[in-house]
């Protein structure tokens, strides 16, 4: 230990001996400062390394990144993202079959039913018609003067009436139709009778054939209402209507027919579209007088919860003759049934 | 400022006599040095120069003794010659006065 001590006294007494030129203090400060320095700047360093290798660098730069991405744009023509301001879809527009107009797909159905006449304003069109078709609707007319004040009502009246031509070719189609006995055929007998029954002359029945009114019964009940004096449109089954009430109607109409035959038969050889209105209203005046001369004891057709009980119970009976008379299918039992009707009606 | 007084309080030496009164002007004057050049702002120069030189060779091809020795010149360089001159003016004065 004296030795280290002395060696170190005796290294002190040298180094402060050196220390007394001030250039020498001058040289080693510097060396110092400069380790100092060195000191400071490694521990920067590290620190930097670690944080590199540690991926902290990553971290800082992503949320930069995400700066950026979130930036707003502030550019001409786009959104605050950047992006191009939504187009109204070029596909989406419609071009109305009827007059051609390009519209919006939105648009479309409600423009339909201005231009085609459905909706809302269809039953203004039947009033029209009615104006139209019949001479005595006078009073009618007066009441129409407030409806042609309307704008859009007036502005495609000329349409509709093209339309209503176009129907009324449509007619004698859905009448083809039904001959072929189509389900569809059917159905459109049956809206074109509903549409039919504000038109007082009702050319649907009265224009008939023998042959054309036979195959409309065989579609439909066909029963004659005391109220509407319209034929009923529903099927062979209606519940409102008996086996007997049908049965008693096929034997009027079909009969009177065949005397009509007899009598007239230029009448039944002449097309549905040429036919005059006239001759059928007066025949299904007729018609509808021998009906009810026939069968003024029957109940009516529209209190149907006593009919309906009836019916059905003879509806039991009627499937047996049906098996009896062997019928193939469904569709030709009613046939056959008719014309055996016909038969006891003569 | 923190005055020197004031780091010389922060660091306590815990070794004997002679190393503590060694070891407590080393600190002394490493601590005195930081804050000078923190305050200065070089600080975050080198660490701006440190980011670069990552950046430039890629975080896995980066060794830390190819960092050292380059940002080591750099850094030299880049103090501040009031800082330098404090601090070689304490040096100075440790060197002939306290020992």
């Amino acid at each position: 230990m004296a030795t280290t001590n002395e060696k170190e006294m005796e290294l002190i007494r040298q180094f402060k001996l050196y220390m007394t030129d001030p250039e020498n203090v001058i040289l080693a400060a510097n060396s110092v400062f400069e380790k100092l320095v060195d000191d400071v700047i490694l521990g920067v360093v590290f620190e930097v390394h670690h944080a590199a290798k540690a991926g902290l660098f990553d971290l800082e730069d992503g949320v930069q990144e995400e700066n950026t991405n979130c930036e707003i744009v502030d550019g001409p023509d786009v959104d605050i993202f950047g992006q191009q301001p939504i187009k109204k879809a070029q596909e989406c527009i419609c071009y109305c079959p009827t007059c051609k107009h390009s519209l919006a797909a939105s648009r479309f159905a409600p423009h339909l039913a201005k231009c085609m006449g459905m909706g809302r304003n269809s039953s203004r069109i039947a009033s029209r018609r009615i104006a139209n078709n019949s001479k005595e609707s006078l009073a009618y007319s007066g009441m129409m003067s407030d409806d042609e004040d309307d704008a859009d009502w007036t502005a495609t009246s000329d349409r509709r009436r093209k339309k209503r031509d176009r129907n009324g070719t449509r007619r004698s189609k859905t009448q083809k139709t039904v001959r072929n006995g189509d389900v569809t055929g059917e159905s459109n007998v049956s809206s074109e009778v509903s549409s039919s029954n504000i038109n007082p002359s009702n050319m649907n029945y009265d224009g008939m054939t023998y042959e054309e009114k036979k195959n409309l019964l065989m579609q439909i009940c066909g029963v004659i209402s005391e109220h509407t004096r319209r034929l009923c449109t529903r099927s062979m089954r209606c519940p409102q209507h008996s086996d007997e009430q049908r049965r008693a109607v096929r034997a009027s109409l079909l009969s009177c027919q065949v005397s009509e035959v007899n009598a007239t038969p230029d009448i039944i050889q002449v097309d549905v579209d040429t036919y005059e209105e006239g001759d059928g209203q007066s025949m299904r005046e007729s018609l509808g007088r021998s009906w009810e001369q026939e069968h003024s004891n029957t109940s009516s057709p529209a209190d149907s919860a006593s009919t309906s009980s009836s019916s059905s119970k003879k509806r039991e009976k009627l499937p047996k003759s049906k098996n009896k008379n062997s019928s193939k299918n469904h569709k030709s039992s009613p046939n056959f049934q008719s014309s055996n009707h016909h038969s006891q009606g003569d | 400022m923190a005055s020197v007084e004031f780091v010389c309080d922060t660091v306590r030496p815990i070794h004997t006599k002679e190393e503590s009164r060694v070891s407590k002007w080393d600190l002394l004057l490493k601590e005195l040095l930081r804050t000078r050049l923190i305050e200065c702002g070089w600080r975050d120069q080198v660490q701006m120069l440190c980011r670069e030189v990552v950046r430039e060779r890629g975080v896995h091809n980066l060794k830390a003794d190819d960092l050292i020795a380059e940002i080591t010149s750099k850094g030299r360089a880049l103090v501040p010659d009031s800082v330098k001159k404090e601090l070689l003016q304490k040096i100075k004065a440790y060197l002939v006065q306290d020992m």
